[in-house]
């Protein structure tokens, strides 16, 4: 996994926040699971069960019941190092098979405050990640912005041209 | 939930997954095109490149207009819109969640200075 090249992603998108809580507060709220329970769980569901255990190779379930249905998160972390970093992998059932999909947090410790940063990445699953080539999350995020815009031939047209633009820069 | 159902996405992503596809579909944003014309930049075999334009036409990508023997390609983009919406229902996903992690901290332990404190940062 860690010898993937970054632009061998199918997608990436990042998150940040700065949450008003010092570092130890929020590792511990990522890495245990009464708290995990507590605010990742889907608003409204109607049971929570979180397994956890933070050290590599280790498990992240989420199971719930949504409107009676039940819902998954499977994960597996990856790397675990304490108010530093955490990455780990993640599927739900709307995880296309084709996508291997991996979490990382990275905390910054600001005194008082600590600065996330959450960045989901999907990777071509095992049969098809032997591939790498560079410039698809330019593409990735060609295509996002064409479907904001409305997607047609039109918008990814003018995206693309932009992106030739942009690269030729 | 994203309102679709799974397999078509994964056709569209195991299509998406392969660097000589996306580059066929980089070509084909610029306009519709010979087969010939979209396996000339390829090392690869025309058979080869077929391969690659049956997965495209399987996840919808792609259309073929075939007069006599020239096989004239295109690219149908609807099927991106759904990768596309899979990608921004995690970013409204995890902004939630962060927003749900502050919540829980910011209440699980109240500081009494926080209320005079600046105005917390959202995005």
């Amino acid at each position: 996994m860690a010898d993937h090249a970054a632009n061998a992603e199918t997608f990436r998108l990042e998150v940040r926040r700065t949450i008003p809580r010092p570092v130890a507060e929020v590792y511990a709220a990522w890495t245990t699971a009464d708290a995990i329970a507590q605010w990742m769980a889907m608003p409204g569901c109607e049971q929570v069960k979180v397994q956890c255990e933070a050290r590599a190779g280790g498990r992240l379930v989420i199971d719930l019941v949504h409107q009676g249905k039940p819902w998954r998160e499977d994960g597996t972390w990856l790397e675990v190092v304490p108010n530093r970093r955490l990455r780990f992998t993640w599927v739900t059932p709307e995880t296309p098979a084709a996508v291997n999909s991996v979490v990382t947090v990275e905390f910054t410790d600001r005194g008082a405050s600590t600065d996330l940063t959450l960045t989901h990445t999907g990777f071509p699953n095992q049969q098809e990640r032997d591939s790498h080539d560079a410039g698809w999350q330019q593409i990735v995020d060609v295509i996002i912005a064409a479907a904001k815009a409305g997607l047609t031939v039109a918008t990814l047209a003018r995206a693309a041209l932009e992106l030739q633009r942009a690269s030729r820069a | 939930m994203v309102d679709h159902s799974r397999k078509p996405l994964d056709r569209v992503f195991h299509a998406l997954s392969d660097p000589t596809r996306r580059a066929i579909l980089g070509r084909l944003v610029r306009g519709p095109a010979l087969v010939t014309e979209l396996a000339r930049p390829f090392p690869t075999s025309l058979a080869a490149v077929s391969k690659h334009l049956r997965v495209l036409e399987a996840a919808g990508l792609l259309t073929r207009r075939i007069e006599g023997r020239e096989h004239h390609c295109a690219l149908r983009p609807a099927p991106l819109r759904g990768a596309a919406e899979w990608i921004l229902f995690y970013q409204k996903f995890w902004d939630s969640k962060l927003d749900a992690l502050e919540a829980f901290l910011v209440n699980a332990s109240p500081k009494p200075e926080s209320t005079h404190g600046r105005p917390r940062r959202k995005r």
